[in-house]
């Protein structure tokens, strides 16, 4: 008994609960698939709206001619440390062909536009080895593991294919709000763990926005 | 439930101590400066339950309300209680998840054997102070300086590196003060070292802690009983536990307590939390200066109660145990004098990671 209190005393001191990582910031998201005219798949564009909050904080102070207006340009440093701080985060952009991670190179572009308060994120992710299409299948997940980015895909046009051959098809699984079960897991997931398990890793990514693709 | 534990339970209580603090050790803070780079996310981490991931989904629902609220206060004034009410919630929830400022507060209330009343007002003056210094700070970055999102963020991690400074500078102190000054760290010193006498027994001082803990509801300690004049010095050490007590602080206004605890409200105070400093800045943006201000107090009054809540279970529990063991027996003054120990090991550990977490460019804590 006496044991018991002391390692609950222990357990509130250190403030070892749990991680639960919290969504801060919220994204609606568009993937645009871009294959090269040929079969091949070379890249993924991505669209992200973050929401309003989060909007105006990431350009507080970005209006330097002070004329109301945020151009591209004067975004531009913003959008650069965007794409360089999602490195380290995979960009939140899972791409498997079966079993098999495929990886990316660094965003070949990348802008930032504001509409109606909403800053949106716009970049391409090159694939490191495009891949050639013919018959294959692949899935393609974006979330964020620790849920610190609460990932939605838009309603319209959730994802696009681009240039892609004749008779590819799109498979839209948008996640779910999680339930108690998938909540609690994910409230034991350390903010700062970015390699889950595997077992976890099965958990969480029921949680993702999932985009399947098939040509014939 | 039994009024005293077994006796081999007792005894295992000494390495079960010092494995808790192992465990306190464990938990790493450090994440990188955010996937955007701007607005890191807070960080923590550690063992535990499902209870937690619940509170976060509250967290996030609370979160997006109380922004959309400050939207609609732009054309509905009435959606002012509306904004106040979302954001004492989301102060709640958010406190009652992870944290280093909960961790800090506990530990301090604990490491320093405060009365609950005291442990309550600083969990409430550590939230106010937090939510003072995101309004200034925000108000002048935005109003005075127009600093960039990417100078907030910087200017956050200036605070969280002198938040981690703080912590730490007070862990080592109470390390000291609580532990190594002392001597041996669990034992019970030798009696004939201290002032009571060998076959006095157990003689207590005015101020001694188990005497009135044993007199009142753990942590509830009168003041009356504490009081007298002939209370030489803010530390008191009992002759049978060696076990130091903090006098009384209505008693004895020292110095060392009140600047302590002042480091201690600083500590956790200094740092804004990513999410008020969000709302602060999309607030201000819309020229909403009071609506801003307004749900960052809501969100301290919040997050007080969170804390408060913390520090007065450890305080109650830490009684708890005291008089499961038995206040007259030796293991009172053990339990009480390890728990203390404890706190103080926990505010180091707390203050070390957080320390480690902002110089290697990450965020740590709430
Ligand atoms: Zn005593
Ligand atoms: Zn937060
Ligand atoms: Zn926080």
């Amino acid at each position: 008994m006496i044991l018991r209190l002391l390692g609950v005393l222990a357990l509130i001191l250190t403030g070892a609960s749990p991680a639960a990582a919290h969504p801060h910031v919220f994204v609606d998201a568009r993937a645009e698939l871009v294959f090269d005219g040929k079969g091949t798949l070379t890249a993924i564009r991505h669209v992200w709206r973050f929401d309003d909050a989060f909007s105006a904080f990431a350009t507080q102070g970005l209006d330097q001619n002070g004329d109301g207006q945020l151009s591209r340009e004067e975004l531009q440093p913003l959008a650069k440390i965007n794409v360089e701080s999602l490195k380290e985060y995979d960009y939140f952009t899972f791409l498997k062909q079966g079993d098999k991670r495929k990886g990316f190179k660094l965003p070949s572009e990348y802008w930032l536009q504001v509409n109606d308060g909403l800053l949106t994120l716009f970049y391409t992710l090159p694939l490191i080895e495009p891949i050639k299409m013919g018959g294959a299948s692949l899935e393609l997940d974006v979330y964020d593991p620790i849920f610190f980015v609460d990932f939605e895909l838009v309603k319209d046009e959730p994802a696009l294919l681009v240039n892609s051959p004749t008779g590819c098809s799109l498979e839209v699984v948008r996640k779910g709000a999680p339930d108690g079960a998938a909540a609690a897991i994910l409230g034991q997931i350390p903010a700062t763990e970015r390699e889950l398990p595997a077992e976890l890793r099965a958990v969480t990514s029921q949680l993702a926005n999932r985009i399947g693709v098939k040509c014939p | 439930m039994p009024l005293s534990g077994p006796r081999p339970g007792r005894a295992a209580a000494v390495p079960l101590l010092a494995a808790l603090m192992l465990l306190v050790a464990a938990p790493a803070l450090a994440a990188g400066a955010g996937p955007f780079g701007v607005g890191a996310p807070e960080a923590a981490s550690g063992a535990g339950s499902g209870v937690f991931g619940w509170i976060a989904q509250q967290q996030s629902g609370f979160y997006r309300a109380l922004t959309g609220a400050v939207k609609l206060l732009k054309t509905d004034p009435a959606a002012a209680a509306t904004l106040v009410g979302l954001s004492f919630l989301y102060g709640v929830f958010h406190a009652a998840g992870p944290g280093h400022g909960k961790a800090v507060i506990a530990s301090y209330v604990v490491a320093n054997d405060e009365t609950l009343r005291r442990g309550v007002m600083l969990s409430f003056v550590s939230a106010f102070l937090q939510a003072t210094v995101a309004i200034l700070f925000v108000g002048a970055a935005t109003y005075l300086l127009n600093l960039t999102s990417l100078a907030i963020t910087e200017a956050t991690r200036a605070f969280e590196l002198a938040s981690g400074v703080l912590v730490t500078a007070l862990g080592l102190w109470l390390v000291w003060t609580k532990a190594l000054r002392r001597g041996l760290v669990l034992l019970p010193q030798p009696r004939a070292a201290l002032a009571g006498g060998p076959e006095a027994g157990h003689v207590h001082g005015p101020a001694c802690g188990h005497e009135t803990m044993r007199l009142v509801r753990p942590g509830l300690r009168s003041g009356g009983v504490a009081g007298g004049a002939s209370a030489p010095a803010a530390m008191m050490v009992c002759a049978d536990c060696g076990h130091g007590h903090v006098a009384d602080p209505r008693t004895l206004a020292g110095p060392m307590p009140a600047s302590r605890a002042l480091a201690a409200v600083w500590a956790v105070g200094i740092r804004p939390c990513t999410g008020a400093l969000i709302v602060l800045v999309f607030a201000f943006s819309q020229g909403l200066f009071w609506a801003g201000a307004l749900s960052a107090l809501a969100m301290a009054a919040g997050t007080g109660i969170s804390v408060a809540a913390l520090a007065s279970l450890a305080v109650s529990m830490k009684g708890l145990a005291t008089r499961l063991a038995g206040p007259d027996g030796p293991w009172a003054g053990r339990i009480l004098r390890g728990a203390e120990i404890l706190g103080a090991c926990a505010i180091l550990v707390l203050g070390v990671l957080l320390l480690g977490a902002s110089l290697v460019g990450g965020t740590a804590g709430g």
